[in-house]
């Protein structure tokens, strides 16, 4: 029952097939519909086309052409520099091109990599100072001029400026706990980027403190 | 689906309907540029060549002439250009586009193809005959009258009297025994 169904199924593939290289061959003679040529060209395998490549060469030698058998990768090879051109890649892209391309590239990232790491080496001391840098800049210190003079002075000025702004804020927040739930309202407003403003702001909040401390006193007593 | 038809869907970008045209003519341009230059490799290259060129020139082509008659040109100005950057001599003689579409044999620059595919088209021929003489007599007729007497399906459909699908059907019977027969030699020409 089983095998009976299975030499079924097979024929109906057969059959199938054979239907879809009847059109591939009335294709050839120009010979189908608009749809069965859309759906035959869309659906063309690599195999389909070998086929039909050998039915057109037996053609042109029936008819007296004369014609010559050409290397079996000759059309893949055209379509493939076909699609080169549609993308772009010049025609001299061949696989020796490409080959030479890959290895560049690969040359270019170990050195890449290598001055990465390099890189890395010389900005340590820096990740060093960003480690310590509260203690030191609550303190007033800053340490511009020896991070300008590091490899990267732009992003070093930069993590500067942000650690100023850091420390501002650990102050007020020091600030705000210690006079939490007497009237101090818990915000900070940077009035500029500039480091003197910074300053002057700083100031601003040290009045403040003292100003509230006074007031802390008058209360308590 | 006719030339024209294909060569309309290649000029939009439809690079399968090119491919159908290139498998059509492929055969013929080989041999053809097979006369000017005797290394097969190079052949191969100037052959590729020419079909990138017709590929690059199809929406300059306009259809005034059939597209092999068109693609006739543009390989051999291909074959002879690159004769002349290699500052070869391209064969004197040259044949026209119209004998070429009816090319027998005849003419001289049949000579300057290699033995071995002279040998091979040849034999090939013998092969497709005799795969012919094999085959039954409704399919032999069939392929007979579209092959050499060029009849459109219809055509043979009213001379065997019998429907158009099983003229289609026999064509294609035909065409698979006589490719059964050809493959030995296809596959040994790699």
């Amino acid at each position: 029952m089983g095998d009976t169904m299975s030499q079924e199924t097979t024929k109906l593939d057969e059959s199938s097939l054979d239907k879809s290289l009847e059109t591939l061959s009335a294709l050839l003679d120009g010979e189908v519909t608009e749809l069965e040529a859309r759906r035959t060209l869309r659906d063309m395998t690599d195999e389909d086309g070998a086929r039909l490549s050998r039915w057109q060469l037996a053609s042109d030698l029936m008819r007296g052409h004369e014609a010559a058998a050409v290397p079996k990768d000759f059309n893949a090879n055209l379509m493939a520099a076909l699609e080169n051109e549609r993308s772009g890649k010049p025609a001299w892209m061949h696989p020796i091109a490409s080959l030479a391309v890959a290895a560049s590239v690969a040359v270019a990232t170990v050195i890449g990599w290598q001055y990465w790491e390099y890189s890395s080496a010389l900005e340590q001391p820096a990740m060093v100072s960003n480690d310590s840098r509260l203690p030191r800049l609550l303190g007033g210190d800053t340490e511009l001029v020896s991070q300008s003079l590091r490899p990267q002075a732009l992003p070093a000025a930069v993590q500067a400026e942000q650690a100023r702004r850091d420390a501002m804020m650990a102050q007020h927040s020091e600030f705000v706990a210690r006079h939490s739930g007497q009237g101090v309202m818990a915000s900070a407003r940077f009035v500029s980027q500039e480091a003197d403003k910074l300053e002057v702001s700083q100031a601003d909040a040290t009045q403040a403190e003292a100003s509230t401390s006074e007031k802390e006193i008058k209360g308590e007593q | 689906m006719t030339d024209e038809e294909l060569v309309k869907k290649a000029r939009k970008g439809d690079q399968r309907a090119f491919d159908l045209l290139v498998r059509k003519y492929q055969h013929r341009i080989y041999a053809l540029i097979s006369r000017y230059i005797r290394d097969q490799d190079e052949v191969q290259d100037v052959a590729q060549e020419a079909f990138i060129k017709a590929w690059r020139a199809l929406p300059r082509f306009r259809g005034e002439s059939a597209f092999y008659t068109w693609l006739y040109r543009i390989a051999v100005n291909t074959a002879k250009n690159y004769l002349v950057s290699l500052r070869r001599r391209p064969p004197g003689s040259d044949i026209d586009v119209e004998d070429a579409e009816q090319f027998i044999g005849s003419d001289g620059l049949r000579d300057i193809g290699t033995p071995e595919s002279k040998l091979m088209s040849d034999e090939l021929e013998a092969v497709i005959h005799k795969a012919i003489a094999a085959l039954p007599q409704e399919l032999k007729t069939a392929v007979t009258l579209r092959e050499f007497e060029g009849l459109s399906y219809e055509d043979i459909a009213a001379v065997m009297e019998c429907p158009v699908g099983t003229v289609r059907s026999r064509i294609f019977r035909a065409r698979e025994s006589i490719e059964q027969a050809m493959r030995p030699l296809l596959d040994d020409a790699g």
